[in-house]
């Protein structure tokens, strides 16, 4: 639908006299006069409002009145304040939606356009026929009329306020990929519906985006009056819902926000709304949260980690640490395993959990990752004998297809042998797209480079996977090794380790703490062993020093 | 296809209105008077059951207008925590003659579903849909055949 220009009709329309009885349009029309009384309307503008011609004199409130109520000072605010813009009027019979244009005030008179409210172009609705209820959402205001209704709010006294419920419905995307497209859409429109009928007729509900809603509220008691909705609403949404057959039920999160002054809202309310619902989301499904300043310093924080993130790399503030793999039967150092630091400046060092998931986010990590195999390969082509250097690689690095390029450029630069390096990856990477993934393992081997797998019995792994690829390697999980030990986490240690000598494959135990963890997974047949009572990462400065110390101490000490 | 097919929905639901027993009965005497108008438009027949802490109630009809009459219902504030025990498609109505019958506290189905509720310790998962089922039918048929059906 194209936008309406109401003061291009003006234009043309005042050159004409008064007259607009015989424009002959869907769009209802109408010119008023300050007082808001209607000068001259065509047919259409009585008719999309239910009402007739009578009415001509008599001001345009009284008639939108009659189908809208709850319009009614919303449009008297927009009428004598001389603003611009348009304002959605639902009916209370039949929830037809018409968005009513306000031209700007040109002396004596202002024009008036009414049109049926667009249809929001981001749904499609199934075959529209399935339940009869299909358009509801639709029949809700969008999230531009929203932002413009939001935009335009005066406080109309002292405690007057506006609230802002935001509504997310929780896993909805897995929903849609469960139940269909055209199921989904109809759940949407059943979602609408109950926001619709438990709302104050001088709430606005609209639909801002994807599976959120939202809710405006003025002229009530806050915080209590939006706090009351969101528990009604998170209760309501928890209830059951009959689609195509089944019962489906789902869960909302919600986000509250207020504004107390014109000062306060603008862009930020929804923003603050957004922000909550987020918080909301991550706390718990089905909860509600209202917003509130360190929100946005969280959020703030966030952003200037990704900021700094970005440009980390240039200002060379990664560093590998190394942290020593030894084999548990000659208890000879074998390799080190290439960790990742962020020097931060100011905020201090920073482990790899709390910034690859986000460096994977932002696609930074291909360049993280290139840097630490160039860095991993060079430093280690300094140290002695056969030691080997394991360095992590993203599942995204193997996504834009020259992983296999980079290693060889690594090697090449480095000198490195290949036998020395190996990649530890975790199974996750198994799960998307596996045949590609294989077919570069396979090219990695095919240089020389050996493959590990990392985490093994955290993910979501399965056997097979260890038959898909000669893997040289199974490392533990830290997290069944390191602690507290239960009856389940030795057994499957053992169960790894047998796996391992049936397919020939190394096993690895990580988070190796104390003599007697370590003297446990020896007798079991674990081949080696990473963690603190081996020794802890130390920087790349530090690691001859370290190999020397080590072979001194392992024979005196500890290990022997 | 699936719209026009006929369904059968049983649900329980805890009732939240409360007062003396004259508020009650015009609250249920409303819910009655309402359903039985929108229900005879939608081609919707079913049973409704009260005591002093539940809802049981079973709808027949075409797929969407159940759809249709269930989220009216589940919006409704005079009642809470719903519980479906049964939603599936059937041959035919066991209701055909009620826009919606009504046992009442007083009846004898209602004591018996009383009854059941002790004895599942009011664990409302250890009700099925078929003993629901069962009761009413077999109460509001017996009470055709008396003839002393006091809807
Ligand atoms: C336990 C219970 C059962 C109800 N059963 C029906 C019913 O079978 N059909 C119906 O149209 N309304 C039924 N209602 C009433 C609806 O909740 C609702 O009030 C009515 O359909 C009018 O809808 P409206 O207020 O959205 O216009 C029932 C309400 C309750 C509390």
């Amino acid at each position: 639908m194209q936008p309406v220009d109401a003061d291009h009709h003006l234009n043309v329309i005042t050159g004409t006299a008064f007259d607009l009885e015989s424009v002959d349009s869907t769009c209802g029309l109408a010119l008023i006069d300050k007082e808001a009384q209607i000068l001259s309307a065509n047919t259409a503008f009585f008719h999309l409002l239910d009402s007739s011609a009578d009415h001509l004199g008599k001001s345009v409130l009284s008639v939108t009145n009659n189908i809208d109520p709850s319009a009614t000072k919303r449009l008297r605010q927009i009428l004598f304040r001389d603003q611009c813009g348009f304002y959605d009027l639902t009916s209370k019979t039949d929830k037809k939606v018409l968005r009513l244009h306000i031209s700007g005030f040109r002396q004596p008179f202002r024009l008036l356009l009414l049109e049926n409210a667009p249809i929001n172009k981001q749904l499609t609705y199934g075959n529209g026929c399935i339940a009869g209820n299909n358009s509801v959402i639709s029949s809700l205001v969008d999230k531009n009329a929203l932002n413009a209704l939001i935009s335009e709010w005066k406080p109309s006294g002292s405690d007057d306020s506006l609230a802002t419920i935001m509504i997310g419905l929780d896993g909805f995307k897995q929903v849609n990929e469960t139940i269909g497209r055209a199921n989904a859409s109809q759940l949407l429109n059943f979602v609408a519906q109950r926001l619709l009928r438990v709302s104050r007729s001088s709430d606005t509900v609209a639909y801002y985006e994807g599976d959120t809603f939202v809710i405006l509220q003025t002229n009530q008691a806050q915080p209590s009056s939006a706090t009351a909705t969101a528990e009604r609403l998170v209760e309501l949404l928890q209830r059951p819902f009959l689609i195509d057959g089944q019962q489906i039920n789902i869960s909302a999160s919600i986000g509250l926000a207020t504004a107390h002054s014109e000062n306060d809202t603008a862009g930020n309310l929804t923003k603050h709304a957004e922000l909550a619902l987020f918080e909301a989301k991550n706390n718990a499904r089905g909860s509600y949260q209202w917003f509130e300043r360190n929100l946005e310093k969280k959020i703030q924080e966030q952003q200037e980690l990704e900021v700094s993130l970005r440009r980390a790399l240039f200002l060379q503030e990664f560093e590998l640490f190394y942290q020593p793999q030894a084999s548990m039967q000659s208890k000879a150092l074998v390799g080190f395993e290439a960790l990742i630091r962020w020097n931060r400046p100011i905020k201090g060092r920073l482990s790899p959990h709390s910034f690859i998931a986000l460096a994977e986010n932002l696609g930074e990590i291909q360049k993280i990752g290139k840097w630490a195999l160039f860095t991993a390969c060079k430093e280690a082509s300094a140290w002695p004998g056969t030691l080997k250097v394991a360095v992590n690689i993203s599942p995204k690095q193997f996504e834009n297809g020259n992983l296999v390029e980079t290693i060889k450029a690594a090697l090449t630069a480095s000198g490195l042998k290949p036998e020395r390096l190996e990649l530890e990856i975790t199974e996750g990477l198994l799960i998307k797209d596996i045949q590609n993934t294989i077919k570069q393992l396979w090219a990695i081997q095919a240089l020389g480079v050996s493959v590990a797998m990392d985490d093994f019995g955290t993910g979501y792994s399965s056997l097979n996977y260890l038959n898909s690829f000669p893997f040289s390697k199974i490392k533990i999980d830290q997290s069944f090794v390191r602690g507290k030990q239960t009856d389940k986490s030795r057994a499957l240690v053992k169960a790894v380790i047998s796996l391992g000598l049936a397919l020939k494959i190394k096993t690895l135990a990580e988070g190796v703490e104390t003599k007697q963890q370590f003297d446990y997974l020896a007798a079991n047949g674990c081949m080696e062993a990473q963690g603190y009572y081996i020794g802890k990462p130390v920087p790349a400065h530090k690691v001859r020093m370290f190999i020397n110390s080590f072979q001194f101490n392992s024979c005196n000490k500890d290990l022997c | 296809m699936l719209m026009r097919e006929l369904y059968r929905l049983i649900y329980l639901s805890h009732n939240e209105i409360t007062g003396n027993s004259n508020c009650i009965h015009r609250e249920i005497g409303d819910i009655l008077a309402i359903s039985r108008k929108l229900n005879a438009d939608a081609g919707i027949t079913g049973a409704l059951m009260f005591n002093k802490n539940c809802f049981a109630q079973i709808l027949e009809g075409a797929h969407h207008r159940i759809q249709e009459t269930f989220e009216r219902i589940q919006c409704d504030p005079r009642h809470s925590r719903v519980a479906i025990l049964d939603f599936k498609p059937i041959q035919n109505r066991s209701f055909a003659h009620w826009s919606m019958a009504y046992v009442g506290q007083e009846n004898l189905a209602a004591q018996e579903f009383m009854q059941i509720q002790k004895d599942s310790e009011f664990d409302m998962n250890r009700l099925t849909g078929e003993t629901i089922f069962s009761l009413l039918r077999s109460h509001l048929y017996a009470a055709e055949q008396d003839n002393s059906c006091k809807v």
